[in-house]
């Protein structure tokens, strides 16, 4: 009998390899990861559940994953710390302080009867869709000579990604659900468009949108659409001057290159920040071994490690009590608390990414998840808005 | 009694295709070929035959039938000749055919239109356009969640090997049903299906289809009601082990037949025009699990149960409960259906920008 083996498969964002090696380590079985791009991973899950046993991936997704039967409830009895498990900080059940546009995590989080999703949990030990893992709250990062051009107490707005003083040097990333969050802000901030809600776009907002970026990508106001934080990485990396100033990006990227000795400072803009959950969930198909196999990742997963690998990328995890004991005091206070570094601090990798003296733009995570102005989501009008992101990305 | 039209989505639609980067699941399609006009001609003369509406001794012209049927003559001569094959008529010496064995008999121009044509959908002139309907139907509702299409009439045509008239007649059935549209060019346009499309269609299905209901209930044979409730529990008995045509014919059922005997026919029309909702479930069946269907067989099932029972008010609330609860449902299906790859597009789609 050929020996079980577990299959998992995400995005970079999460499967690094500090995270990957070290679950190889800690549990007693094989597990082969496959990293994929973010929109490829949902497309993987809708299409082929047969093909893997746990996914990773985010929250805004889960509506497809779960109407295309692709996915089985986790059962909250065999999460040993489903007790002390958060949505984005906030306990179980309870609603965040801030107004929310977008799909906030909690809402499609257990299963209700009738096989819908929703917010309240059912019964002692309920059945939830998604194990929250990770999470963060995003915005873009600009260079030292962007910093530089700036007008003096000029706010730091997602304005910026639309305005003419960077034409050529302002890059995307290419999954509509979080750039067209972020460029709906950016519109409504300059006051470009009249939008009433950046997380649920309707047609006529989608096309006012699009009426004014066809023009700023056909001029080449932006340089490059990026997939994932690695790309992201390598666009700003690239040699000489005349790559971006300002780029959407993710944390990890942004202290990769901080690492690597880019003064990037990461924006805390005026509006909020998009904010993105993701977790994990369990493949339709996945049974008997395998499935035990796949809730032994689950539970490894918020037992501190991981969650420690996530934060030295700039990550928050649902689960912060043990991490306690896996992160020191001065990695806690600089990447949880918001606090001014007390000494040099590495990278997933190791490398030193945060200097004795910085603090992390927008304070603790409370703080930073309270500023919070939309949610990663895929829109009521998707398919629309999917539709004319192709015809913008390819034009 | 009124027995619902016997209207069927998709006994009448051809293999369920499937898109190009495949889907999910076996989605196996009962597929039957619409009939040849001469065929649909000899059968409907063969009915009337058999019920005696056509006489024995009934004097039957080729060209007489033609025009009366709105048809042209080869199909009517060819189902003429079948129908002596079988021994039902007989030629009378270049006087066209009798029926039976009886002596010669003509019947008045205004009595033999009416016998043909009183229920327009046996025959319709139709066959010519009705054999590709359902083909071009197929072909637009699948390229519905990925974009605007024009539709290219000329090229249409070309494809299926018919004029550019009965193209046309496709396409009007098709904007009949608000499946296409004319734009402003007057050019044939298949809209992009999006959410406010699906919640409006939706929202009117909810807000005429119990009316109508409480309309047609007094005129729904019981035995119709049986039978389909006997047939519902049949799929709902073998679910999930069923075929996902069985579940579109059942939505059609519901849909379509059930008021097939609305008096009004504007009512009628009006709710009609809203088929796109039904779109989304037909290609989700062809790709994706049927697991979310049961809890709608089981809505159909207590509405057909209390309109047997002469309870419409019951069957009313309980088909609104049912509209009301496949909106949401409806809305993420169209989201997972824009996950896929885009259709292989028909030669006589373009894209609309």
């Amino acid at each position: 009998m050929t020996e079980p083996v577990l299959r998992v498969i995400g995005t970079p964002a999460t499967l690094i390899p500090a995270l990957t090696a070290r679950a190889q380590q800690d549990l007693p079985f094989r597990i082969v990861f496959e990293a994929l791009d973010g929109l490829d991973c949902q497309r993987r899950v809708v299409m082929s559940p047969g093909s893997f046993d746990v996914c990773d991936q985010w929250f805004h997704a889960l509506d497809l994953f779960w109407t295309a039967a692709s996915i089985q409830p986790v059962e909250t009895a065999r999460i040993t710390r489903w007790p002390e498990v958060t949505v984005a900080g906030t306990p179980i059940g309870a609603r965040p302080s801030s107004p929310r546009s977008g799909s906030w995590p909690g809402d499609l989080l257990f299963v209700q009867p009738g096989r819908s999703l929703g917010p309240r949990p059912l019964g002692e030990r309920p059945q939830i869709a998604m194990l929250p893992t990770t999470y963060n709250v995003d915005s873009f990062a600009i260079t030292p000579e962007l910093a530089a051009s700036l007008a003096p107490d000029e706010a730091q707005s997602w304005a910026w990604l639309l305005d003419g003083r960077w034409h050529g040097r302002t890059a995307l990333a290419a999954d509509p659900a979080a750039s067209v969050v972020e460029l709906a802000l950016a519109a409504r901030a300059a006051g470009l468009v009249a939008i009433q809600d950046p997380g649920d776009l309707t047609i006529e907002e989608i096309d006012a949108l699009f009426a004014v970026l066809m023009p700023l990508r056909r001029a080449g106001h932006f340089t490059r659409f990026w997939a994932t934080s690695d790309d992201a990485v390598r666009l700003m990396m690239a040699p000489g001057s005349g790559g971006p100033m300002i780029s959407a990006m993710w944390s990890p990227a942004c202290y990769t290159l901080r690492g690597q000795g880019r003064r990037l400072h990461y924006a805390a803009p005026a509006e909020g920040y998009r904010g993105w959950h993701s977790g994990l969930c369990l493949s339709a198909a996945a049974s008997g071994a395998v499935l035990d196999m796949a809730y032994a990742y689950l539970n490894w997963w918020l037992d501190g490690m991981p969650g420690a690998i996530m934060a030295r990328q700039g990550y928050y995890i649902s689960v912060p009590g043990p991490l306690r004991e896996t992160l020191t005091p001065q990695e806690w206070a600089y990447w949880y608390d918001g606090q001014t570094a007390a000494t040099d601090l590495p990278g997933s990798d190791g490398t030193v990414v945060v200097h004795k003296g910085e603090r992390r733009e927008g304070g603790s995570y409370q703080a930073r998840v309270a500023r919070v102005a939309v949610w990663s989501t895929i829109m009521p009008e998707h398919n629309y808005l999917v539709r004319r992101w192709r015809q913008f990305m390819g034009d | 009694m009124v027995k619902p039209a016997a209207e069927s989505f998709a006994a009448k639609s051809p293999a369920a295709r499937s898109l190009s980067g495949g889907g999910r699941g076996g989605a196996g399609a009962s597929q039957r070929r619409p009939a040849f006009l001469y065929a649909t001609l000899r059968d409907l003369l063969r009915r009337k035959i058999a019920s005696h509406e056509l006489p024995a001794g009934l004097v039957m012209k080729e060209a007489q039938l033609a025009g009366q049927l709105g048809v042209s003559r080869a199909p009517v001569r060819r189902a003429l000749a079948l129908l002596a094959d079988e021994g039902l008529i007989r030629q009378a010496g270049g006087q066209g055919y009798v029926v039976g064995t009886a002596a010669p008999l003509r019947m008045p121009l205004r009595q033999l239109h009416r016998i043909l044509t009183e229920q327009p959908e046996e025959i319709d002139r139709s066959a010519t356009w009705e054999r590709i309907y359902e083909d071009v139907r197929e072909e637009i509702t699948a390229a519905m969640p990925f974009g605007s299409w024009r539709i290219q009439e000329e090229a249409l045509g070309r494809h299926y090997h018919v004029s550019r008239t009965v193209a046309r007649e496709v396409l009007w059935r098709l904007l009949d049903r608000r499946l296409v549209i004319k734009d402003s060019k007057s050019h044939w346009i298949v809209g992009q299906m999006t959410a406010r499309d699906l919640r409006e269609t939706l929202e009117m299905r909810l807000l005429l289809e119990p009316a109508a209901l409480a309309q047609v209930q007094p005129g729904l044979d019981p035995d119709w009601l049986d039978q389909a409730g006997a047939r519902l529990a049949r799929v709902m008995d073998a679910f999930p082990a069923v075929d996902p045509v069985a579940l579109d014919d059942l939505d059609q059922l519901m849909f379509q037949q059930i008021f097939g005997g609305l008096r009004n026919s504007r009512l009628l029309a009006s709710i009609r025009r809203n088929q796109i909702s039904l779109v989304v479930p037909h290609l989700f069946r062809q790709h994706f699990p049927l697991v979310d269907d049961l809890a709608a067989l089981q809505d159909y099932a207590l509405i057909l149960r209390h309109l047997r029972h002469d309870e419409p008010g019951t069957a009313q609330a309980l088909l609104a409960a049912h509209l009301t609860r496949i909106g949401p449902l409806t809305l993420a299906r169209l989201r997972v259906l824009s996950q896929l790859p885009p259709p292989l597009l028909a030669p006589w789609l373009m894209p609309e920008t």
